[in-house]
């Protein structure tokens, strides 16, 4: 085949028919990409949900939501992306979409066994067509969606995501010549002809473009990293000619963001930190000690350095869904507790307040399909509020503090329940725990007034009842009623302790419940759903150490030997 | 026993009993909105009178837990600054709850409004001037009521409001008819793509009904004699006459003629117009209007208009392009005579609209049996049969097939509306609806309806819809428009361009609203709240419109509470009583 010839066919239609036939030809040469310059194409920009990101970001997000992994068969992101782009055919009988929830694949007769399907076997599927339609059926009429029903959505958009990805449809990678917040241009209207008319750019550069994107195909049928390096460059080079294009900062900054992954550090850090002082407890040398507590400050450092890294990238205040405040709570509880445990010199405040950021880190690294990682742009009521900020702020860091109060009162409750009762510990502790509650009280109050400033201010009313500040009500109103109980002599030492722990469980429904159950008001941005086992069994399990504590307390009681005030005595 | 009363009303226990059975009957009213919705929540819970006896009771603890402990001591401001704060936000609750207003403003792009809705429903009854002769609060409630729930007297007779709709849907559904009626069809298509159902119904005998559904035109042509039934049901084609009608539009007045070339017409008393020439396809060659196919692609049509003495106007219509100046030679005002605005309209042939083809229904006169007839536009392929209710039938156009889901040969249009009971859907453009009896007539009425009352003295109207305010001043909307996320279709922002109209004062002002950044003017403020847009008409802007005399008071409040709590949990007595004496001996020195 002449080569000139070669390349005007591709001209017209790089992606769609003359590449599957280029890989019917080197699909065993093509299969190896591993020693591309990889790096350099997920640095690339591309204007993808809303927002200008890196590839690399684009390539994870997409990975993920097509595989439900951030990585494929020792590829990389981005050379999945791109493979899906440039090499579409040969993924036809690879069954690498995921379809997890089995009540789906048992009404699509797949195999149960299997957790990934090729896109030829779901596009034969008989079944298929027929749910989608019923689906879309009770879209239109703006129904519920059942569980089933929005599994079915979420596998039509992967397939058509797949679709929109071989197609060059998904890469909208030409930036707005006019506006920094104009739409973007996909690659797929570089290769119609009447589309790419009026495409904004000159003439030599679309040429430039389409040449360089033919090449690229070549370079990536035939396996050559410097034709693929080559014309990578050049493509870049016409790329950054707009004046929108981002700064190579802000996007090498988000790669950093992606690959140091700095909250599962923290959390790891934080884990070894505990693991490290429970081990200093048992054995008790100081010089183990001042290493927990290095450990716990080290992952403190690096959740706070991803927290800026994600205001910086994302521009605007961080706490917009339930990843966000996931990640802020649980570094508000560790400063609460090293500032609590400061004033105090008590190292087990920091360390317990770290099984809470523990867990919740976890849970946000874990759970990305209830919490959702990725850095989306804000809804319309939430953009440019000075007292949203200021409110949202405000309320989730009372979670915090009340998270620090709910890790000691298990601490006490522990002791309660599995040791000798340890009295003066306990008031020890519980004066701790008070001081976080207090804290909390203070800040809760505080927020929902500002978040009826903030509707005030939005809305045009203080008060709305609505669920999300009613809840916030109820959180706090609860956290009064226990220490008024205390004042009224109804709480002693182990009434107060539980009034304050399960007070928590207010704010539990109130950050998490009126979002994932409830699921109604105003503050419906912050909607989603899953995780409800998770929160269940926590509510199970912390009344079961409830009932246990309760149980040792009153066989104690009984014998009168507890000191049942609630404090420690005054020196 | 008084001293009792005031100990018990004091104590920390009332104190712990009422914060809990608030937080209690607050986690409960969550419950009952994500079930039934805002407003049965405050009808039910929020707005009740023991609610706000709750909140009273927690008030009288909070005042007299304060009272008794004075004179104060100085370790004690803190409690004092929060139990006031409390007391004074929840007396600012009450002067907004008593004296506020809040309401929505819809304004449709390009008008003016100044008519808050507020939120309780009211019956209006209207006479046919359109006069409001009286405006009747309904029986509101969360849930669905029923029976004798309210008498009303109109004109004289006494209507009874017998059921209550806190959500319904409008519905349109047909039902057998016992006495007169019109024949009556419920057409399913479906397809891989799309699954519609719809309602035909022949109401007028003569005409018929048609709709574009999905890819495809279906018509119910009603009741066919046997011989039109026969050429409905041949293999060829069946039009039953000219489908183009001309309009012409003389001093607000509208005459509409059939499109029959060498046809002449009288109308506006000294007119008369002639059909001169009819062209299905029209393009211009060689300087000449000609129709360059009978197919009815480019429809227009050319006509001429005189007068008894001699003025004559010669005008060419297209239907396509009603916005094109019909009259020849228009530049010259001296031969515009009529001043009239003449529009075509004309049926395009379907390969031109876009559709797959036409599926008709026809019924026998004695309602017996009922046939289809299939139109594929590709090929002008014709199939007809007779309908079996409820059997798929193969359209031919893309993968569809049609079934007949019902068939009513005398129907009569039953309009009660759908109960929402739960809110099981996102949906949330319900509304309440009430039922009228009058005698043993009933008629519905879901909120924005209007509906004629003959009464034997007179006719009147009845309105059912929200209280409304009018403001002292008038709010027009220029523009509404929607900002998306860079590159999306995803909302980001919505803003509305408008002018405040007040005619006392003669000020004009504009101003932008958008979200976070409300308006405010005469003491009321003007929130963007929401939007709607219908295909074909402008878009309307919904403001949130609020007057709160309590807010301020609710902002004191809330300071000196916080104020307090931070007091109370930051000064240690010993301190604060330590700074007190540092004062006074400050003061003594």
């Amino acid at each position: 085949m002449n080569g000139k010839a070669h390349r005007i066919g591709h001209l017209s239609k790089i992606f769609t028919v003359a590449l599957p036939l280029l890989i019917a030809a080197n699909s065993f040469a093509g299969s190896d990409h591993r020693n591309f310059d990889w790096d350099r194409t997920s640095r690339w920009a591309i204007q993808n949900r809303g927002r200008v990101k890196p590839i690399d970001t684009f390539a994870r997000e997409t990975a993920f939501f097509v595989t439900g992994k951030s990585h494929w068969d020792g590829k990389t992101a981005t050379e999945l992306v791109f493979s899906w782009l440039l090499d579409f055919p040969a993924w036809q009988e690879t069954p690498f979409i995921q379809v997890a929830y089995r009540p789906l694949k048992e009404k699509l007769a797949l195999n149960l066994d299997d957790k990934y399907f090729s896109p030829h076997v779901l596009r034969e599927n008989a079944a298929l067509p027929e749910l989608i339609r019923g689906v879309s059926e009770k879209q239109q009429r703006q129904e519920r969606l059942e569980e089933l029903e929005k599994k079915v959505v979420e596998l039509e958009n992967q397939l058509g995501l797949l679709q929109a990805l071989s197609s060059g449809e998904a890469w909208t990678l030409l930036p707005n010549q006019n506006a920094s917040d104009g739409p973007w241009i996909p690659l797929s209207a570089l290769t119609h002809r009447e589309e790419s008319h009026g495409l904004p750019y000159p003439k030599e550069h679309l040429e430039t473009l389409r040449g360089e994107f033919a090449h690229l195909s070549e370079a990536f049928a035939r396996s050559s990293p410097e034709a693929w390096s080559t014309a990578t460059g050049k493509i870049e080079a016409v790329l950054r000619t707009s004046p929108h294009y981002p700064a190579e900062s802000a996007l090498k900054r988000e790669i950093h963001y992606n690959h140091l992954r700095p909250f599962r550090f923290a959390w790891i850090l934080y884990l070894l930190g505990v693991i490290i002082l429970i081990v200093s407890r048992a054995w008790s040398v100081a010089g183990i000690r001042a290493a927990g507590l290095f450990t716990l400050v080290g992952g403190f450092v690096l959740h706070a350095y991803g927290f800026a890294l994600r205001v910086l990238i994302s521009g605007r205040p961080p706490v917009t869904n339930m990843y966000e405040s996931v990640i802020w709570v649980t570094w508000g509880a560790m400063l609460f507790a090293f500032l609590i445990g400061l004033a105090y010199r008590k190292w087990i405040i920091p360390a317990s307040a770290a099984v809470f950021s523990t867990v919740g880190l976890i849970l946000a690294d874990w759970l990305p399909n209830v919490l959702d990682p990725a850095i989306h742009p804000l809804e319309p009521v939430l953009r440019s509020n000075f007292w949203l900020t200021i409110h949202v702020l405000t309320i989730t860091l009372s979670y915090a503090a009340f998270a620090v109060s709910l890790c000691l009162g298990n601490v006490i409750l522990g002791n309660y329940a599995f040791r000798k009762i340890e009295s003066k510990w306990i008031q020890q502790l519980t004066l701790y725990m008070y001081r976080s509650t207090q804290i909390g009280v203070v800040l809760l109050a505080a927020g929902t007034i500002l978040g009826g400033v903030w509707a005030d201010y939005s809305w045009g009313r203080f008060w709305g009842w609505d669920p999300k500040e009613v809840w916030a009500l109820i959180a706090l109103l609860l956290y009064i009623a226990v220490l008024h109980g205390r004042f009224a002599g109804w709480l002693k030492s182990f009434g107060f302790v539980v009034g304050n722990v399960l007070a928590f469980l207010g704010v539990l429904m109130a950050w998490y419940g009126v979002n994932f159950v409830l699921g109604v008001g105003l503050h419906s941005y912050g909607f989603g759903t899953g995780g409800t086992g998770w929160v269940a069994s926590f509510v199970v399990a912390q009344i079961a150490l409830i009932v246990a504590g309760y149980w040792n307390y009153r066989s104690a009681s009984e014998k009168g030997t507890l000191d049942t005030s609630i404090f420690p005595k005054k020196r | 026993m008084q001293k009792k009363i005031f100990r018990f009303l004091a104590s920390l226990k009332l104190a712990v009993i009422s914060l809990l059975s608030l937080a209690a009957v607050l986690a409960l009213a969550t419950i009952t909105e994500s079930l039934y919705g805002m407003r049965a929540a405050h009808l039910m819970i929020y707005g009740s009178f023991w609610f706000t006896g709750l909140l009273g009771l927690l008030g009288i603890n909070v005042l007299c837990a304060a009272l008794i402990r004075y004179p104060w001591k100085r370790h004690q401001t803190g409690f004092v600054f929060t139990h006031l704060g409390i007391l004074v936000i929840l007396g600012g609750a009450f002067v907004t709850q008593r004296w506020g207003v809040d309401g929505n403003l819809p304004v449709e792009e390009g008008s003016e409004e100044r008519q808050v809705l507020l939120q309780r429903p009211l019956l209006f009854v209207l006479d046919d001037q359109g006069r409001t002769r009286a405006q009747i609060p309904m029986p509101e409630s969360g849930l669905k009521r029923e029976g004798d729930l309210m008498r009303v007297q109109v004109g004289g007779e006494e209507l009874a409001i017998d059921t209550y709709l806190p959500r319904a849907v409008p519905n349109t559904n047909y039902v057998e008819s016992t006495s007169v009626g019109f024949p009556a069809v419920e057409v399913e298509l479906l397809s891989s793509r799309f699954n519609v159902k719809q309602w035909l119904a022949a109401v007028d005998p003569d005409t018929g009904t048609q709709l574009a559904l999905g890819p495809a035109k279906i018509a119910f042509l009603g009741s066919l004699g046997s011989k039109r039934m026969d050429r409905f049901l041949a293999q060829a084609p069946f039009v039953e006459k000219s489908e183009s009608t001309l309009q012409i539009e003389a001093e607000g007045k509208q005459f509409r003629f059939p499109v029959e070339v060498g046809k002449s017409y009288r109308f506006h008393q000294a007119l008369r117009v002639r059909i001169a020439r009819f062209l299905p396809h029209a393009i211009v060659q060689n300087k000449e209007l000609i129709s360059k196919t009978p197919e009815m692609l480019n429809p227009a049509v050319q006509v001429e208009v005189e007068d008894d003495r001699g003025n004559r106007e010669l005008h060419t219509v297209f239907s396509q392009f009603p916005e094109f100046t019909t009259l020849h030679g228009a530049r010259d005002p001296r031969s515009n005579h009529f001043n009239l605005r003449l529009r075509l309209y004309a049926e395009l042939s379907q390969s031109a609209s876009g559709l797959r083809g036409k599926l008709s229904f026809a019924q026998s006169t004695d309602g017996k049996s009922l046939a289809y007839r299939l139109e594929r536009t590709r090929d002008h392929q014709i199939r007809t049969g007779a309908v079996k209710l409820g059997e798929k039938v193969q359209t031919g156009w893309m993968d569809a097939e049609f079934r007949v889901a019902r068939w009513i040969s005398k129907a009569r249009l039953d309009d009660t509306p759908r109960y929402v009971e739960k809110i099981a859907s996102s949906e949330s453009n319900f509304a309440s609806a009430i039922r009228v009896r009058r005698g043993e007539d009933t008629l519905w009425l879901v909120e924005g309806n209007t509906r004629s009352l003959p009464l034997k003295s007179e006719n009147l109207n009845l309105y059912y819809g929200k209280e409304r305010l009018p403001l002292p001043f008038s709010l027009h909307l220029e523009k509404f428009t929607v900002g998306m996320d860079p590159g999306t279709t995803k909302a980001a922002r919505y803003e509305s361009e408008v002018v405040v109209k007040d005619a006392l004062k003669g000020i004009e002002k504009r101003a932008q609203i958008s979200m976070n950044e409300p308006l405010q003017y005469g003491g009321y403020t003007f929130y963007q709240a929401s939007y709607q847009s219908e295909e074909g008409r402008p878009p309307v802007s919904v403001f949130a419109v609020n007057w709160d005399p309590g807010r301020w008071i609710k902002y004191a409040g809330s300071l000196i509470m916080v104020f307090g709590i931070i007091l109370m949990f930051t000064m240690n007595p010993h301190y604060w009583n330590r700074i007190f004496d540092l004062f006074k001996q400050g003061k003594a020195s």
